[in-house]
């Protein structure tokens, strides 16, 4: 890992196309800035990591067949959609 | 002439398909970032839940429900719109979902709403978008 200093206002530049600048830091607390092309994601990492979890957890064996789970799934769908209201 | 080829997924079964189908995803997905060749597996009798399946890791194969079926077609717009990198032709068939996971006994279904999946159907090309918008759940119980 690369690790740089910078102090308010001033600026990293990564590849070409994207820029970190430090706004401002406040108390624990940095805000930065993030240019970069429409092409490049930014998030913070914790949202990112949910996301990972959340593909993982996804991916992960069903009881028993995925699609047979699909399937039910499906079905439980449909019935909450058929539904009476009230009920 | 086209070759059929076979994808033998431990959990979808054995997947006719030609080299036509195959979806790349240049970035992978968000937790299995070294994979790029997926197929988009229909089951008839999960419809509508469809399947994300790694093609180099046959393991992997995600559920996915379409977007505008759990969130309607302001998020498909939004989620199209947030997709547009991802389009050679700005008029190209889109495709979006919802990741889904499907509990024990199906009983319970989380989709996530803050990172759906983007297919653009023409240029074979996917992608998992992170929406910015902050009140998109990452784990949205769908269902009864």
């Amino acid at each position: 890992m690369l690790v740089l200093t910078r102090r308010v206002g001033e600026r990293v530049r990564i590849g070409s196309d994207v820029e970190v600048v430090v706004l401002e830091v406040r108390g624990r607390e940095v805000r930065l800035g993030v240019a970069a092309p429409a092409t490049v994601s930014i998030h913070r990492e914790e949202l990112y990591r949910r996301i990972q979890d959340a593909n993982r957890a996804a991916a992960a064996p069903a009881a028993g067949s995925l699609t047979e789970a699909a399937a039910r799934a499906a079905r439980a769908l449909g019935l909450a959609a058929a539904a009476p209201s009230g009920r | 002439m086209t070759t059929t080829l076979i994808h033998d997924s431990p959990k979808l079964g054995e997947v006719p398909y030609e080299h036509g189908d195959v979806i790349r995803f240049d970035r992978g997905l968000p937790g299995f970032e070294q994979l790029r060749e997926f197929l988009v597996v229909t089951r008839q009798e999960c419809a509508p839940f469809v399947f994300l399946a790694s093609i180099e890791e046959p393991e992997v194969a995600l559920p996915l429900l379409p977007l505008g079926l759990i969130a309607g077609p302001d998020a498909v717009d939004n989620v199209t719109e947030a997709a547009a990198f991802l389009r050679d032709d700005p008029g190209s068939l889109i495709a979006t979902y919802a990741v889904v996971s499907i509990g024990r006994e199906a009983r319970s279904m989380i989709a996530n709403l803050r990172a759906p999946v983007v297919v653009d159907l023409d240029a074979r090309r996917g992608a998992q978008v992170i929406m910015g918008d902050e009140s998109l759940p990452v784990a949205a119980p769908i269902g009864g």
